[in-house]
């Protein structure tokens, strides 16, 4: 029988109080209300410890390092109870023999009941040969293992989009999950991100434990819950953006006052991320606040849109992710001309004031 | 037996057994180990090489050298900062811009952070697994595990007697739900393990604290003054770039 996720808490010796004060954490982290909290105490109650199996493709890590600085709740709490992770070749004990093992006695054992989390993805080219897995390709271990699970984790921009390996000219057809010709049809959930932000990890693993379902997914299939938003909407200093107030050189007074960097590149108005409100390391910080503008790692091929510090406008092709669920391409451009021509205005009018400017 | 000369200048020998491990787990990237053993099970002949090709090379070529650190920092996601800052070492050199002092000083500490969480990384997370053997733990006396704790570091608060036996409970309640998660398929039982319980108890109790440690590194520079104030003060490659084409 499979232990259920209290049993495991209350066995490691974590007390009912820290078990309840887990589970508000874990509602607030997922933007619900209080009143959810008392559900996840019983779905964590009642529902077992779901086996998952993680691979690693084409990629470099970095959603695994973000994944262990999980604060609410805790990757340790994550790992050691919450799930059962049987395969994860960044942490797992075994290797070789071992470790492939693994995957097959999970896929037999927990057919449709375990969750497949993707980090990176599967070159193509060369039938599959510039990613090997104990002799083979990776995209087979990846179909195999997508076969029977009960649902996929595009873990960051590599799974969800592409990603590096997959920019521009794409050397080995990295191609990410939900595009792999001939795998299972299952609910893919993209988390993307070069990489997604700890919490949210965390927090999208809780749900599905949670509620054992899906989170309500935007047209590209991110969690609507953190990925509504572009970084530009709640970035702290957005006032600045609309007082025409923008950084010019990297040492020039507007950078020292902290003012808008996107004159300077930052790529927040055409990102879709948790950055500006969850921000990063518990709320610490985000690239803005230290000074650099957004690089815009959780949209589609965000390696080819243009240099890191070229303003938005220059992009030719801009806007076409602008809006995750606008209709057509037609009307996205529409809205990044907006956002040029509203910078432009906002510039306008703060050059009409006498003095105004910091220089 | 089979003698074959590599053009490297090696003899290879495999008449003996092949033994192949891959992938080889717990190091970022995918690996294969491969070694030849003759009758006498002394290694003859080994082979490493790493399984995956991403082409970053290939990609960078034609780009705005501005833009380099982002993607060479892709390379490894455990080491990210060091291939940033290398690359923007090289760029610089390549431009031969001088730094100032104060973009000197950011770097080293943003490299020193970096170096402290990618040791505990490496330390534990990667490598520990091959030679603490947390099953073997459970065997441990958290008394004589705190006395070896106090013997090695005796200003360390955490080294109590209960602190180690509450590890304990809770690992021996891990392993006997018998879903052993990250430690399933170990090698537990092999002779090479040669550490004593109360060290194993121990090397995971640190094992689990470095866990924690990751999510409370931030904060230590939290006090600090915001970071924009100190980058506004350094002229970056990106700006000194601009003026040169100017």
């Amino acid at each position: 029988m499979i232990e259920t996720f209290y049993d495991v808490m209350r066995r490691q010796g974590i007390t009912r109080r820290s078990f309840l004060k887990f589970c508000s954490l874990t509602a607030a982290s997922l933007g619900l209300s209080p009143a959810f909290a008392p559900k996840i105490a019983h779905a964590m109650e009642t529902k077992p410890r779901i086996p998952v199996l993680w691979l690693h493709g084409l990629e470099c890590t970095c959603c695994s390092e973000s994944f262990i600085r999980s604060g609410h709740p805790l990757a340790k709490d994550v790992i050691l109870s919450m799930l059962s992770l049987d395969y994860d070749d960044t942490i797992m004990a075994a290797a070789g023999h071992n470790a492939e093992a693994i995957v097959d006695e999970i896929v037999e054992k927990y057919k449709g009941n375990y969750i497949l989390a993707v980090e990176g993805n599967a070159p193509l080219a060369e039938d599959g040969m510039y990613c090997i897995i104990g002799g083979k390709p990776f995209v087979e271990q990846l179909k195999y293992a997508a076969e029977s699970c009960k649902a996929i984790i595009s873990w960051g921009s590599c799974a969800s989009w592409g990603c590096v390996q997959a920019a521009k000219p794409n050397p080995t057809r990295a191609t990410p999950v939900h595009k792999i010709p001939g795998l299972a049809d299952k609910p893919i959930i993209k988390v993307p991100g070069c990489p997604p932000i700890a919490e949210v990890m965390t927090a999208v693993v809780a749900y599905l434990l949670t509620f054992e379902k899906l989170p309500t997914l935007d047209r590209q299939g991110r969690p609507q819950m953190f990925y509504s938003q572009r970084i530009h909407d709640k970035c702290y200093r957005r006032p600045h953006f609309d007082a025409g107030q923008f950084v010019e050189h990297w040492d020039d007074e507007a950078a020292r006052q902290g003012h808008c960097l996107y004159k300077m590149g930052c790529k927040g108005p055409t990102t879709y991320n948790a950055c500006s409100t969850v921000r990063w390391n518990e709320g610490v910080s985000f690239p803005i606040q230290a000074g650099h503008g957004c690089i815009g790692c959780s949209e589609d091929g965000f390696w080819d849109k243009g240099g890191f510090y070229q303003r938005l406008t220059d992009i030719n092709d801009f806007g076409i992710e602008a809006n995750a669920d606008a209709v057509g391409g037609t009307a996205a451009t529409v809205v990044g001309v907006g956002i040029a021509a509203h910078a432009g205005l906002t510039a306008l009018k703060r050059a009409k004031q006498p003095g105004a400017e910091q220089q | 037996m089979t003698v074959t000369k590599t053009p490297n200048g090696f003899n290879l020998n495999d008449a003996g057994r092949r033994v192949i491990v891959d992938p080889v787990t717990r190091i970022e990237g995918h690996m294969r180990c491969e070694v030849n053993i003759d009758e006498d099970n002394i290694i003859r002949n080994a082979i490493s090489s790493g399984t995956m090709w991403r082409g970053l090379e290939v990609i960078l070529k034609g780009r705005d050298p501005r833009d380099a650190w982002a993607f060479v920092q892709r390379i490894c996601g455990v080491c990210t900062g060091t291939h940033a800052l290398t690359s923007v070492r090289a760029v610089e050199d390549a431009l031969k811009i001088k730094i100032p002092e104060n973009a000197n000083s950011i770097r080293n500490l943003m490299q020193l952070s970096l170096q402290v969480q990618d040791h505990l990384v490496h330390f534990y997370h990667l490598h520990a697994l091959d030679w603490v053997n947390p099953v073997n733990a459970l065997k441990a006396d958290p008394v004589a595990t705190s006395a070896l704790q106090q013997s090695i570091s005796p200003h360390n608060p955490k080294s109590s007697p209960g602190y180690f036996r509450d590890t304990q409970n809770r690992l021996k309640k891990f392993v006997e739900s018998g879903q052993l998660g990250p430690f399933k398929n170990g090698y537990w039982t092999n002779p090479a393990y040669l550490l004593p319980p109360e060290a194993d108890l121990m090397a995971v109790t640190h094992y689990l604290e470095a866990l924690d440690f990751h999510h409370e590194n931030p904060h230590r520079f939290r006090r600090q003054r915001p970071a924009s104030e100190l980058a506004g003060r350094r002229r970056t490659v990106c700006d000194q770039y601009r003026r040169r084409r100017r």
